[in-house]
């Protein structure tokens, strides 16, 4: 919701702070809120708040924490009364209509405003209809209540509020013509719909500059009737928007004396010819300070109280009578919301909660499982729930892949042929599948491994985590159709049974925590891969030769990939095999000028580190 | 002894810590499941189909009428069915928004959702636990700010926003006080008990922490996106 400077000083005459203080205020008391520009704001209402939907109730609860003076709406019932126009409340849609009248005004086209409201219609961004329906639009904006102008001489006869009957037609005024479900509430004359209560007008009575009498409607509407047309239609304006939420329904004097405070007294010609009486209802809520205070744990003095009544909650000791413009408000911890977000929440202080023990069995044998699956070499993907591939459980609403995997396979593949540049790979992934029964699977893929590797790999897993898995080839066909380039791929899958092994390494990993690191952007272009093998002395450290190789231009990730010793190389020797990833964030890269970059950077290292290329 | 790891991801590390630093506080850890019910993850934590609140959980419906859950909230219930307090509770798990997605938005994302019940916590000892947890995250004494906000479930909700080095506020994650009607739907008297919640996006966390600029690419597993985690 657009919030001008100029507009909201209307109602707060001693407002001071410029747009970044006041996007700041109001963001600290509930209204989060971004600078459009140095004269306006653009404020995000939460769905509770039906009355701070508008300029007027951001200037109250504005009052409330700062203590400006609020410019207060009139009430005064100065409008002639001539109740003479003829409305019918179907009985079963009575509780629907919380207050509602219809105000006759007379000789429209002679219409003058008595000021300018270009800047208003700019902020709503309308362009000017006529008088009439740019102060509807304009005070919905600013007081909250969206009113509905009608031309008069299109519902002669009176109106009728009910609910549709199933294939009712209507043409609204934004030219859409919708055929109404049962149940809609609706505003019929002359044998035809006329409006879509609290959403949208007919265009069949819709006010034109050839209209000369208006039967203006100023009313309020159940939330959840209004949402319901809404839904039911797919139609969205900022009426239902506004009426979803909540309007008061004791602002409708405050409302009329405000729309005809836009025209010169004696210029404007209305009467009331219509009116619902209301009863007042009060709501009282019952609160215990003490309550108060230990639901928000901090001490709060007693001047604070005072802001809650500055936006109309009245506070006796133990009594809050609650406002006819707050329909979040229901039980004394809504009162408990309102005490602490006016006094900002940065005056709660410091409560630690006790130190205790606990065991995470599940959990730490799982992410046990987890890191002894990376200490032999295993890396941890994460895929989609979604699969095109025909399941037992299938979602009605998301076409582009509508089961829900029963196995981690398709995303497997998936992720291999994301990762064309890599001629090895290890992958495994922890996952819910749906067989239909939703339970946890763990898969494995390995990528460029000759068979014989493949069954060493598979006893390794079995060792070292007791998992016993059968890695099966991928064939060809399915390989190309999941787009995977590399041709050794190998996967398996098993159902995850609970462990219960030790959680040694992960009180380990307790002590070495290091925050996330600073993240790299991954380049959209191609990178190139090159793994070096060198033969070194036992002397040489693997994290020397890495930090040097991470230094090359271009050079985004160093891993060693393998490493061995053997008699032929000598006692005192192992051969490392690094897999050094290139990229540019800019362009593709050109595959001489990374060996260039290589040589470059062995020749520097012959000078610091003895080793032999292989 | 040289090794040749492999590495975890992102999600997994920043879950780890979060627990590792929850269970200094004896939080339990528990596993909902993706797919639920409207009444676990909607109506009984207050998230009322006819108010315009649940405009913000676009939802993925399955055939058989239940739904994908769009947060980790339902196991509050589920677990206080089960238990009773006090209770702290952490409940990690994947979560599903029928959203267009972008840099920013997903479909499939990770929360952390966190629950205490329990004699005399407040609103104090939830904004002092979270402020603790960002700086353990971060490494560091981080600018934390609180703001009144609204959830369904919660009374007072509040949202936590973390200073940027850029000098900007952003939004972190959601939290408040467990509100009546969902303390009363867990067989529990309001007048009687209270309790804090809160949920995190832990993608949402790793693009703050670690600059990760689109949400997307961590179901992408491009091998040069893994490869910078340990």
């Amino acid at each position: 919701m657009i919030v001008t400077l100029k507009w909201l000083k209307e109602f707060l005459p001693e407002l001071k702070l410029d747009a970044e203080a006041l996007a700041t205020e109001l963001s600290l008391i509930g209204h989060e809120s971004v600078v459009i520009d140095h004269s306006s704001i653009d404020v995000d209402v939460t769905a509770n708040r039906g009355d701070a939907c508008s300029i007027y109730g951001l200037a109250r609860d504005l009052s409330g924490s700062t203590g400006l003076k609020l410019s207060k709406l009139s009430t005064d019932e100065k409008i002639e009364t001539d109740l003479s126009f003829k409305v019918s409340i179907d009985k079963k849609v009575h509780d629907s209509v919380y207050h509602y009248h219809l105000y006759k005004i007379e000789n429209v086209d002679s219409l003058k405003l008595n000021q300018s409201i270009t800047e208003k219609l700019k902020v709503l961004g309308l362009q000017t209809k006529n008088p009439i329906i740019d102060l509807t639009n304009i005070l919905s904006h600013e007081l909250g209540l969206p009113m509905h102008a009608f031309d008069a001489d299109k519902i002669k006869n009176g109106l009728v509020i009910r609910e549709s009957v199933k294939n009712e037609v209507v043409t609204l005024i934004n030219d859409r013509t919708i055929n109404l479900e049962t149940g809609i509430l609706v505003q019929e004359s002359e044998d035809r719909i006329v409006d879509l209560v609290g959403v949208m007008g007919a265009k069949n009575s819709a006010v034109s500059n050839r209209t000369k009498t208006v039967i203006l409607q100023v009313a309020v509407f159940s939330p959840t009737k209004v949402r319901f047309n809404s839904q039911s239609t797919g139609i969205k304006s900022p009426a239902s928007w506004r009426f979803e939420r909540g309007v008061d329904p004791l602002i409708l004097n405050r409302a009329i004396n405000r729309f005809t405070s836009y025209f010169d007294p004696n210029a404007l010609e209305v009467k009331l010819v219509f009116k619902t009486l209301i009863e007042k209802k009060e709501i009282n809520i019952k609160v215990d300070r003490k309550k108060v205070e230990l639901l928000i744990g901090s001490k709060i003095d007693k001047l604070d109280y005072e802001k809650i009544e500055r936006i109309g909650i009245e506070l006796s000791k133990d009594t809050a009578t609650i406002p006819s413009w707050r329909y979040d408000i229901s039980n004394w911890q809504d009162i408990a919301e309102e005490v602490i977000r006016l006094n900002k929440l940065e005056l709660l202080t410091e409560k630690k909660l006790t130190k205790q023990t606990v065991s995470n069995n599940e959990y730490e044998s799982l992410f046990s499982l987890k890191k002894q699956l990376t200490s032999i070499g295993f890396s941890e993907i994460l895929t989609l729930s979604f699969s095109k591939v025909n399941s037992p459980i299938e979602v009605t609403n998301f076409p582009v892949a509508p089961f829900l995997r029963s196995s981690l396979s398709q995303g497997m593949l998936q992720s291999i042929a994301k990762n064309p540049f890599m001629n090895r790979l290890k992958f495994f992934e922890v996952g819910n599948v749906f067989k239909p029964a939703e339970v946890k699977n763990i898969g494995f893929a390995v990528v460029g491994f000759k068979q014989k590797d493949v069954n060493e790999i598979q006893e390794k897993i079995l060792s070292e985590t007791g998992l016993r898995v059968a890695f099966v080839s991928v064939d060809e066909k399915e390989l190309k159709t999941a787009d995977v380039k590399q041709t050794k791929v190998f996967l398996a899958e098993v159902n995850l049974p609970k462990h219960s092994t030790m959680a040694n390494d992960r009180k380990t990993k307790i002590a070495d925590f290091k925050p996330l690191p600073a993240y790299s952007q991954v380049s959209k272009y191609p990178p190139i891969v090159r793994d070096i093998s060198l033969l070194l002395s036992k002397e040489v450290g693997t994290d020397e030769i890495i930090n040097y190789f991470t230094e090359l231009p271009n050079c985004l990730i160093v891993e060693l990939v393998d490493t061995f010793g053997s008699e032929s190389i000598g006692i005192g020797n192992r051969v490392d095999t690094y897999r050094l990833i290139f990229q540019d964030v800019k362009t593709t890269l050109n595959s001489d000028e990374v060996t260039e970059i290589v040589n470059q950077g062995l020749r520097k290292l012959s000078k610091n580190v003895q080793f032999q290329l292989r | 002894m040289v090794e040749i790891k492999g590495h975890l991801h992102p999600i997994s590390i920043v879950l780890e810590q979060i627990i590792s630093f929850s269970e200094k506080y004896g939080f339990t850890v528990e596993e909902g499941t993706e797919i639920e019910t409207e009444e676990y993850n909607f109506d009984k934590l207050n998230v009322a189909a006819d108010h315009p609140a649940r405009d913000d959980h676009d939802t993925f419906y399955l055939q058989d009428g239940r739904l994908l859950r769009t947060h980790t909230s339902p196991m509050q219930l589920r677990y206080l069915e089960k238990n009773s307090p006090p209770v702290r509770l952490l409940v990690p798990g994947r979560v599903f928004r029928n959203e267009s997605t972008d840099s920013t938005h997903n479909h499939t994302f990770y929360q952390v959702e966190g629950l205490v019940i329990e004699e005399g916590v407040s609103l104090s000892h939830l904004t002092t636990y979270l402020t603790e947890l960002m700086n353990y995250l971060f490494g560091r004494k981080m600018d934390v700010r609180f703001r009144p906000s609204y959830f369904p479930f919660v009374e007072p909700g509040v949202e936590l926003d973390i200073r940027s080095k850029t000098g900007k506020y952003l939004e972190v994650l959601g939290a408040g006080m467990v509100h009546p009607k969902v303390l009363k739907n867990m067989g529990l008297d309001p007048d009687k008990y209270q309790g804090f919640a809160f949920g995190v996006g832990l993608e949402r966390l790793i693009n703050l922490i670690s600059g990760v600029d689109d949400v997307r690419q961590q179901y992408q597993n491009d091998y040069r996106f893994l490869s910078q985690f340990k």
